[in-house]
């Protein structure tokens, strides 16, 4: 073959390449344009009639038909855009309407699937018309961490103590997203996690305690006192952060005395957790200790302790005032930063 | 005489004309796979998205603080605008430092109207040198706000002063004139919660010229009519699409830009911040935390997150883009250069072996091969060495494969989030592909063989960018900057 004719050869296929693309991007275009306005008047008719029989109950369900008719990505639409909104008879309501227009069990055909983006799809499906645990429980131990991290989502429904045992494990997971999700979702199930959390801390390895330790401190239950106390005192720096913020969160006398212990942690990081934790406790008598800080070799510590006397209040303020003209430049800066802040009633 | 001529223009022209079709396979061959790779990269990503969904992140308290920096020069256009979309955003745990870098106009004084801003003492930790910051103000309305006015110094030291007054486990670096969505910084977040190995991440940017907005938000979104607004719009959705898509899969990234990028500020702080002394430093930063990373053994990914976007004013008059174009080269070479030990070097991984030789040999070396075939096939057909026809045929080729790149980013951009609804603006989209081709290109290849010899000379100036604002009316005059009552 000629170079030419070679050349042309080429030129025809990209001429054949363009066609289709644009052809294709045109076909797009308007099956969108006409998709878009089909769907619109259907979905404001469903999305009325099933706002009312959601509030009227199951036995309006028969109100419902046009949703059955729906198409199912229209269908998981809906469901998407109401079930975050929807707790109690009202998302049973949705769950058997799921039923009726055969969603559930779709669903756990998806979950079970050897392909890991139709198991995803299937366990969002599953979060949003809460599906029975026998089918979304295996899937928190998936091996995709995609998948994991959904089927998280589904839990947030599910304060069994099975479910929230292995949220707690996932606390360890390798992948962020799962460690992100299960705290999350803890947090979320509140008080039903607390007994178990208190449990799991006691026995955790270093990267699930670390977790662990964050969503204790979202919680600030009075009952996570216990476990503070111990772990302020733990050889690692980064749990005895946790726990003194912890300490910070709940009080207490004994508390507030492991708090002020902390200030002399050789740890800058526990030192700045420590003024932290007495800013939220507001707890003034350590004005003192907290203004000798002023003049700590960490940086980070000196600014929160200024910020520490400033949340004192008139105690701290008058410490503020004193170290404002003192001869060591930095203690003098940040006291300087603090009263500032506190003249301007702006915040740190 | 002219057959002399003809003898030596084939002797020197054939290794060349050999030389520059290689190149013209090899340059084809990256770009198609960087379109395969960007293609199986959105369904990973649209998929990752899937599973750890946005509400979740914005209504978690455990979500991770972002600073978002925001260096102003001069921007009383646009300042209040860009600031309320800042302070706006979709995100539970956000900080906004707002660094007037030495401005000579009245964003200081704006600022200081429409945010109650109070000056406080000057008291931070300089980790990263910096020039001399002049005042630092509070907001009374907006807890997370901090604005710092400080002297001229650049981009890079406005970045670094910063840095240094944030707060945030992460930083987001934008640009003051900047649109960002509600909802990016959630996605772009995304994958520093999936992974602690990613140090940096980034979004798509587009322009924002011809787009409607209000008080810092995107209402309507069209395709400019004009030429240079337009193809920059083909331009942005190939370079951001196909390429930092593409390059995700195939080892990662070396620019997250400076309009929109999220990074870990510890790994920041260590590495030193932004650089001074260079044009380019978005990327030498991007390249230089990679390196880091493998060098330390600490986090060195860098991801392209392609759906949080930001959107940001393009220029539109030759003189202005073709600065810009001429700065951009002189950056990537500035980066490639201080960093030349990277090249081919397996201890830095995919990195060292396909993404930074793709960089020289596609993104540093293109312009300079494309003028020498252009000059050959000029000097080739004068001489008559080569067919007329096979000549043009050639020429219609190598522009059909880039027309073919262009209407795949468009079909790629279009399934994934259907921007431009309107059937109007697809063809819009398919002209400006079609007329980047006839002069534009042609413009961009001389800019960035300008920027090279510049670069050889020395020269480090950044050119002017002249902006209009998003706002559709003009700002109120401003009263004389009054100096914040002092604590007593």
């Amino acid at each position: 073959m000629s170079p030419d004719a070679l050349v042309r050869m080429v030129l025809f296929g990209e001429f054949m390449a363009l066609v289709i693309g644009v052809a294709l991007l045109v076909a797009h275009a308007w099956w969108w344009w006409w998709y878009e306005r089909w769907s619109a008047g259907r979905l404001d008719a469903v999305r009325t009639a099933l706002r009312e029989a959601l509030a009227e109950g199951e036995r309006h369900l028969r109100f419902t038909r046009d949703f059955v008719r729906l198409p199912m990505r229209l269908q998981i639409y809906l469901l998407g855009e109401l079930a975050p909104h929807l707790t109690g008879s009202e998302r049973q309501a949705l769950r058997q309407l799921a039923h009726q227009a055969g969603l559930l069990r779709k669903a756990e055909q998806l979950c079970r699937s050897w392909f890991w983006s139709r198991r995803l799809f299937g366990t969002k499906l599953c979060a949003l018309v809460g599906h029975p645990a026998s089918v979304v429980l295996p899937l928190l131990a998936d091996r995709n961490a995609s998948v994991r991290a959904q089927a998280v989502e589904w839990a947030i429904h599910r304060p069994e103590p099975a479910v929230v045992e292995v949220l707690l494990q996932m606390l360890g997971d390798r992948d962020g997203r799962c460690r992100f999700a299960a705290q999350d979702t803890l947090v979320r199930l509140g008080h039903d996690a607390i007994v178990p959390l208190m449990t799991f801390i006691a026995t955790a390895d270093r990267a699930g305690l670390l977790g662990a330790l964050e969503v204790a401190l979202t919680m600030a239950d009075a009952r996570l006192l216990a476990p503070a106390r111990s772990l302020a005192a733990s050889p690692h720096a980064d749990v005895r952060v946790r726990a003194v913020l912890l300490l910070g969160a709940l009080g207490s006398q004994d508390g507030i005395a492991l708090v002020a212990r902390a200030l002399d942690d050789p740890e800058p990081a526990v030192r700045q957790a420590a003024l932290r934790a007495l800013s939220s406790l507001g707890h003034w008598p350590a004005a003192g200790r907290v203004a000798a800080l002023l003049h700590d070799p960490a940086w980070d510590v000196r600014r929160q302790a200024a910020l520490c006397l400033r949340a004192f209040g008139a105690p701290g303020l008058i410490y503020l005032r004193r170290l404002r003209d003192s001869n060591d430049q930095v203690a003098s800066a940040v006291a300087r930063y603090a009263l500032d802040l506190s003249s301007a009633g702006a915040s740190a | 005489m002219m057959w002399y001529l003809a003898v030596a223009v084939e002797a020197i022209m054939g290794p060349v004309e050999t030389a520059v079709l290689l190149y013209f396979c090899l340059i084809n061959i990256c770009y198609t796979s960087l379109l395969v790779a960007a293609v199986f990269e959105m369904r990973r990503m649209r998929n990752e998205a899937i599973g750890i969904n946005d509400h979740i992140v914005v209504g978690s308290r455990l979500a991770p603080t972002i600073s978002i920096l925001a260096p102003a020069y001069n921007e009383e256009a646009t300042i209040t605008a860009s600031v309320q979309s800042l302070l706006t955003l979709d995100y539970p745990n956000l900080e906004v430092v707002v660094i007037a870098d030495g401005c000579k106009d009245s964003t200081v004084a704006v600022l200081t109207r429409e945010f109650a801003l109070v000056e406080v003492y000057r008291a931070y930790s300089a980790r990263v040198p910096t020039k001399g910051v002049v005042a630092l103000y509070r907001s009374a309305r907006h807890a997370n706000l901090v604005v710092v006015d400080k002297l001229n110094g650049g981009k890079a030291d406005a970045l670094n002063v910063g840095l240094n007054l944030a707060s945030g486990d992460l930083v987001c670096a934008i640009d003051a004139d900047t649109l960002i969505e509600r909802g990016a910084l959630v996605r772009l977040v995304r994958p520093m919660i999936i992974d602690p190995d990613v140090v940096a991440t980034g979004g798509t940017i587009r322009p924002v010229n011809a787009v409607e907005t209000k008080n810092g938000r995107v209402l309507d979104v069209t395709v400019p009519r004009t030429l240079l607004a337009g193809v920059q719009v083909v331009e942005y959705l190939r370079a951001f699409l196909l390429g930092r898509l593409g390059l995700n899969r195939l080892g990662g990234n070396l620019i997250i830009s400076g309009a929109f990028g999220l990074f870990r500020r510890e790994p920041m702080i260590a590495s030193g911040g932004w650089l001074h002394d260079t044009v380019g430093e978005d990327m030498e930063l991007v390249v230089r935390l990679r390196r880091l990373g493998y060098e330390r053994g600490t986090a060195s990914k860098v991801v392209f997150v392609p759906d949080p976007t930001a959107w940001t004013e393009v220029p539109e008059s030759w003189g202005v883009l073709g600065g810009q174009r001429d700065r951009w080269h002189r950056g990537l070479t500035d980066t490639l250069w201080r960093h030349r030990r990277l090249i081919g070097n397996p201890k830095y991984g995919a990195m060292g072996l396909i993404v930074f030789p793709y960089f020289v040999l596609v993104e540093l070396l293109a312009p300079i091969v494309e003028a020498l075939g252009l000059i050959i096939l000029a000097a080739s057909l004068a001489v008559g060495l080569i067919d007329q026809t096979f000549a043009l045929l050639f020429f219609a080729v190598a522009l059909g494969i880039g027309l073919i790149l262009s209407v795949a980013t468009l079909l790629l951009d279009q399934a994934s989030f259907l921007r431009y609804r309107r059937p109007g603006d697809l063809a819009w989209l398919v002209w400006w592909s079609i007329a980047e081709n006839l002069g534009f290109r042609q413009m961009t290849v001389y800019w960035r063989l300008r920027g090279l010899v510049k670069y050889m000379r020395g020269r480090s100036d950044w050119g002017a960018m002249t902006r209009k604002g998003f706002a559709t009316t003009p700002p109120a005059p401003v009263p004389a900057a009054v100096p914040p009552p002092r604590a007593g």
